[in-house]
């Protein structure tokens, strides 16, 4: 049986799992034996009967083992067994780009009067290199900088002033001389900036 | 023809500090411990002052500031004869060489002219006055520290080295060369230090307009010069102005009309030391 997933969480999940320096002997293990007990596979590891117990049972609930309950003398126990011969990992990556609608690029924007934010220009060149965000205040106060793309610098260094007439995000991309494939990247430094009240978003 | 003042009044009394300290040092050594040390300290002044003016002049370029400079320099050099002077009996007047004193009043009436036509004095005042011109009053400050791409001008290299040049020796902007593009700051009169004596080397926080190769013109104003205005100007509007006044000096320096520059500068309400 090949077990197979390409939901990003479930892949996340098996990774954290394969990524345990035990891993690979616990499979050779579960591959090798009929089935095993979480006690059994501890002491042929040299695991703690509780690390073990885990990782059966994490991979139980992602169904790539089975459990059975037995039960010899007063106590009952699990035993666990390989379903899965291969493990087949997909993550499609265009499907974790943040979704826009297509009229997201008609919202009208500016800086926000007042933003707490910081803007550091690159030297020589017509971009804001990064963008430093505050938030709380005294003891509280933080500071999350965020260094930017070329495509988002660019567009920074044309967004309207707080006093300046908004323009639409599409009208700043062209502007900055960007092209609309560069949309993605485009609003969701926009989103971020937003967020921080540090870009005023008007809908177009 | 004056235009409306839009900046708030510049204290006269850093332009004046200088001469004033050297007076009352004078006045005071005369007092304390007689004539002749207060005219040597008088000379170790004036020297002080040439030197740090030669200075400026290296950095600069500008012819005016090589005429305060010998001035300056002759002045300190009477200054150093007169105790000979006085340590006669009877006092001779020719002990003090008559072409240091001649040398002094020269330079000193070329100075004096050249002041009063604003020659000597950085005009970073006269350009934040001359962009507010045309500039509406804000309903609320709208500062931010981004720089603000203004336009675009159709020039070469050459023209624009040439311009830098002009800004430099008529103490207009400090011109910061990069690879990219060239950076004219602006200097206001009485915080030139840092720049005459190299320790300020970084334009980012100063008020600025920038011409890159592609002809591009952005502009920033410093927190520190906006809020040198009375009132709270629509931001970018005056940062546009800023860059508009340069690419309308770059126009007439190309015309050759480097003399309506100094005009419009010239026609600004600012005073001869602020």
């Amino acid at each position: 049986m090949i077990w197979s997933t390409s939901d990003p969480e479930t892949v996340a999940q098996l990774g954290s799992f394969l990524a345990r320096e035990y891993a690979r002997p616990f499979l050779a293990l579960l591959a090798t034996y009929q089935d095993v007990s979480a006690s059994e596979a501890a002491s042929r590891l040299g695991l703690h009967i509780r690390t073990a117990q885990d990782f059966l049972e994490g991979l139980a609930v992602l169904g790539i083992a089975g459990k059975t309950e037995v039960h010899e003398g007063k106590r009952p126990y699990f035993r666990y067994t390989l379903l899965a011969e291969s493990l087949m990992l997909t993550l499609d990556l265009t499907s974790l780009r943040v979704p826009h609608s297509g009229d997201a690029l008609d919202a009208r924007v500016r800086e926000r009067l007042h933003a707490r934010a910081d803007f550091v220009a690159a030297r020589g060149d017509s971009l804001i290199g990064n963008v430093t965000l505050w938030s709380g205040n005294g003891r509280e106060r933080k500071q999350h900088r965020i260094s930017l793309t070329d495509p988002q610098g660019r567009f920074l260094f044309h967004l309207p002033f707080p006093d300046a007439e908004p323009l639409t995000i599409a009208e700043i991309m062209c502007k900055a001389g960007l092209d609309r494939d560069l949309a993605p990247e485009i609003l969701d430094i926009v989103t971020v900036l937003a967020e921080h009240e540090v870009v005023e978003v008007l809908p177009g | 023809m004056y235009g409306t003042r839009r900046l708030k009044p510049d204290s006269p009394f850093p332009g004046l500090f200088l001469p004033i300290s050297a007076l009352l040092i004078f006045l005071a050594l005369t007092l304390s411990v007689g004539v002749r040390p207060a005219y040597y300290a008088m000379s170790a002044i004036f020297f002080g002052f040439s030197a740090y003016t030669f200075v400026a002049y290296s950095r600069t370029r500008s012819n005016g500031l090589l005429i305060v400079a010998l001035y300056q320099a002759f002045a300190a050099a009477t200054a150093a004869s007169y105790p000979g002077v006085l340590g006669t009996r009877p006092p001779q007047p020719n002990a003090v060489p008559a072409i240091f004193v001649a040398l002094t009043l020269f330079f000193g009436v070329w100075m004096g002219v050249l002041a009063f036509g604003k020659r000597l004095k950085w005009r970073g005042r006269d350009l934040l006055e001359l962009a507010a011109q045309p500039v509406d009053e804000a309903a609320a400050i709208g500062y931010t520290d981004r720089p603000r791409p203004v336009g675009r001008v159709d020039t070469t290299e050459r023209e624009l080295a040439a311009f830098a040049d002009f800004c430099r020796r008529n103490l207009i902007a400090v011109p910061y060369v990069e690879p990219n593009r060239v950076v004219l700051a602006l200097v206001i009169e009485g915080q030139d230090y840092g720049v005459v004596l190299g320790l300020h080397r970084d334009y980012a926080d100063d008020t600025w307009v920038a011409f890159d190769r592609e002809g591009n013109v952005t502009a920033h104003i410093a927190r520190r010069d906006y809020l040198r205005y009375r009132d709270d100007l629509s931001f970018d509007q005056l940062c546009v102005s800023l860059g508009q006044v340069f690419v309308d000096f770059l126009g007439l320096f190309a015309q050759g009309n480097n003399v309506r520059i100094i005009d419009r500068l010239n026609a600004m309400p600012v005073g001869i030391m602020s």
